[in-house]
């Protein structure tokens, strides 16, 4: 039976990884990148495949394990979002050098706007810098078409070869209908080779040279090649488009009657030069449209013609929307479209916001060092000060520490990080605030999942234990706790504060895990529902402030605090979160 | 109109949880069992923690995943917050949908959370608001057996009888 199935661009992805007989898929979870892992799991499950595929534990680990089995001749792949890219970065320069035996695709998807990132980057900046080959879909079905010629050519010349979706590529949905699926064959074989696996400076001038001869042997193959198209019926203004823009611009041309050469670009880098200039050659003015950033403007050799975002025709910042396209046809300005609804909150009986409630009462002046994950959102009960990259809690604590004790302030630095996020990036973080004697107190917040992009497995699920870690790298004051238990956990942090002050030897680093499964997996078990006192409540919303729960709201009619009863799931956590004691537990059968 | 093999574009606009990528799969899946080409796109991430969840939905020959404000046929706000959203997309002559209790300019109201909330399911709001629509304008929706057979791939067997009941609910409420 072959029936098109309607997949999400990362399932299409997926399915252009186990079509091309990919045998080695690796990832880390992150918008928009998490669906690609999550979907080859599911197809390989349903399709009765046996290829590995595994949630590793950041995206360096990931794409070193893929480009193990590359080494070795399998066809492998690893997947992450644009900044899992910046954790990798280490490995995918070096491994352009020495190049791979089997095909090795790498997928970093870009997020332009951002919709869920903290960088707008652009990874096809990233292909150029590292000189790695780089293809940009512009459809769910162009990526799957583009993942099996990626491993062509990483197989041709023997290069890791990039293909770059966006969110609205990783995230649009299309009928795909699926080809049969290639038998991975490849017996592993890995050549002893010091002088190009293990590489010292002199062979590693060697290499470059031999990747730059490959990149000019692919030049040459993309300047034939069918991910370049040509459509229109030869106008005086031509656009340039990749990755999504291109839909883009076809359907708003389609909509408004308007014909335009468009010259769709798959083949970003090395960019064929020559079949390019030879459209702009052929038209008055050029207009190039591409996402996030100036990948293809930037390589067009003769840009006289060629207006874009380094010329400030396209806006240097944001998606690249119908809107935002329509006015740069028409080079008017950009009209900001921004949605009218309300921010993203943590969800009812969070466990994350009994912390942060905790956390704002036991220490209300700490300077608070956020990271990556749901509990960013705990910027809305005024409790995180800061949010960088993964793991950057503990280090920017460590540097706040510093700078405080150098100017003679005994500030409570507090560093505030997701299980998940501790493995990724925390350890080494953790280690060199023990071995610094930093004075912070790190809370670990424990809900046993990668809840933010829908629930994925961590290390603990291995075994791993975030206690037995710390104390491994020498922290002295280890405490678990349920963070539910509000009072507990104040008292808590304030013992851990006192750790953090004592005079060496006794004092160092404090760790709390505030331990509770995600509520979205494990509601809570002991059901609290709650009411607020008509009487007791003035109204000052304290409560909507630092507990910030969405079932609570403000009545605008009686200037009062009710409870919202589709919304609350009776946690109990806001009764500690009313400085009247209004918010009181409802008896069975008794309204007050 | 889908029937006759016109382009159309539909905007869905909700909160994180209201289930509007329940929607939008429920109805690209129908276009798709009508045979018609569907290229639609989700929102996903730190938007689905309760913030403004957008889906679009182009069934027929498109290649831009995003449909341009006041460019869309039909637009669903499933939460009132979004309605001003959801009628900024639709053309001309387009229609909007908005989940709520009474009457609201320029969109065809149906108090589709009070009618699940009645019914005892809650979650329901959003393909009660799909009946409604799909009753409302039927040109521009999938036929009511295309939504019945997507429900059917969609939803978890023991959701099906809650959900059909709830777009049919939804359709006797035009």
């Amino acid at each position: 039976m072959n029936e098109p199935e309607l997949l999400l661009g990362n399932g299409a992805i997926a399915r252009g990884l186990l079509e091309a007989g990919c045998e080695v898929v690796t990832s880390y979870p992150g918008t928009p990148a998490t669906e690609i892992l999550e979907e080859v799991l599911r197809q390989k499950k349903a399709a009765g495949i046996d290829i590995h595929a595994e949630w590793s534990v950041n995206e360096k680990v990931a794409f070193d394990v893929a480009l193990a089995a590359a080494m070795c001749g399998k066809r492998s792949a690893t997947a992450m979002k644009q900044v899992g890219l910046n954790v990798a970065s280490d490995s995918l320069l070096s491994a352009a050098y020495t190049g791979v035996d089997g095909g090795f695709v790498v997928v970093p998807c870009d997020d332009p706007g951002p919709q869920s990132s903290q960088t707008e980057q652009d990874s096809r900046l990233f292909a150029l810098f590292a000189k790695v080959p780089v293809l940009d879909p512009s459809s769910p079905r162009e990526a799957r078409e583009m993942v099996r010629a990626a491993f062509e050519i990483s197989e041709r010349h023997s290069i890791p070869v990039m293909v770059r979706p966006t969110t609205r590529v990783c995230h649009a949905r299309q009928p795909i209908l699926p080809h049969p699926f290639d038998r991975p064959e490849r017996r592993v074989r890995f050549h002893r080779n010091p002088a190009r696996w293990a590489a010292t400076p002199r062979h590693r001038l060697t290499l470059h040279q031999e990747l730059n001869t490959k990149l000019e042997a692919i030049r040459a193959e993309f300047e034939e090649s069918t991910w370049i198209v040509e459509e229109g019926p030869g106008s005086s203004l031509g656009i340039i488009a990749a990755g999504p823009t291109y839909g883009t611009i076809r359907d708003l041309l389609r909509e408004d009657g308007r014909e335009v050469d468009i010259l769709k670009v798959g083949a970003v880098y090395p960019l064929p030069v020559q079949r390019i200039a030879r459209f702009i050659a052929r038209h008055e003015r050029i207009i190039v449209l591409e996402e996030p950033d100036f990948a293809i403007e930037i390589q067009i050799l003769d840009r006289l013609k060629v207006e874009g975002r380094l010329t400030g025709r396209v806006p240097s910042h944001g998606e690249l929307t119908p809107e935002a396209v329509a006015a740069v046809l028409d080079g008017i300005a950009v009209r900001s479209v921004a949605p009218t609804g309300p921010a993203p909150r943590l969800c009812p009986g969070c466990g994350h916001r009994a912390a942060f409630f905790a956390l704002h009462t036991a220490l209300p002046n700490a300077i608070v060092a956020g990271d990556i994950g749901c509990y960013t959102l705990g910027i809305n009960q005024k409790t995180l000060d800061t949010c960088l990259d993964m793991g950057a809690s503990i280090t920017l604590a460590q540097g706040f520490y510093l700078v405080h004790r150098r100017d003679g302030l005994d500030t409570p630095i507090v560093a505030v990080i997701g299980d998940s996020t501790f493995f990724h990036a925390g350890i080494p973080a953790l280690l060199n605030a023990v071995v610094t004697d930093s004075r912070i107190i790190v809370v670990v917040l424990d809900n046993g999942t990668v809840a933010m992009t829908g629930h994925q497995p961590t290390p603990a699920g291995s075994g791993a234990s975030i206690e037995l870690i710390a104390r491994g790298v020498g922290v002295r004051f280890v405490e678990t706790i349920d963070p539910y238990r509000v009072e507990d956990l104040v008292a808590l942090l304030k013992r851990a504060r006192a750790f953090t002050r004592a005079p060496s030897p006794d004092g160092g680093v404090a760790l709390v895990v505030a331990r509770r499964p995600c509520a979205l997996i494990e509601p809570p078990e002991v059901k609290i529902p709650v009411e607020v006192v008509a009487d007791g409540c003035d109204g000052c919303g304290y409560c909507l402030k630092f507990c910030e729960c969405p079932g609570l709201l403000m009545d605008e009619a009686t200037g009062k605090v009710r409870i919202d009863p589709v919304r609350c799931i009776d946690c109990g956590n806001c009764i500690p979160a009313c400085p009247w004691g209004a918010i009181i537990e409802r008896k069975a059968g008794v309204i007050s | 109109v889908t029937k006759d093999g016109r382009d159309v574009q539909i905007v869905i606009c909700g909160l994180g949880g209201q289930g509007v990528l329940f929607v939008m799969r429920v109805v690209a899946e129908a276009a798709m069992i009508e045979g018609r080409d569907v290229l639609a796109s989700e929102t996903h991430g730190m938007a689905q923690r309760g913030g403004s969840v957008d889906s679009h939905i182009k069934i027929g020959d498109f290649a831009g995943p995003l449909v341009r404000v006041g460019h869309a046929d039909a637009a669903m706000a499933l939460d009132p917050s979004r309605i001003p959203d959801a009628k900024a997309f639709i053309r001309s002559g387009g229609l909007c949908f908005a989940n709520a209790p009474g009457q609201v300019e320029g969109a065809l109201a149906c108090d589709a959370a009070g009618v699940a909330r009645s019914e005892g399911s809650g979650s329901a709001a959003n393909l009660i608001l799909l009946g409604f629509a799909s009753k409302s304008a039927p040109s521009l929706f999938p036929q009511p057996l295309s939504i019945l057979a997507a429900l059917e791939r969609r939803c978890r067997p023991e959701a099906l009888e809650a959900g059909t009941k709830a777009f049919e609910k939804g359709r006797g409420l035009a």
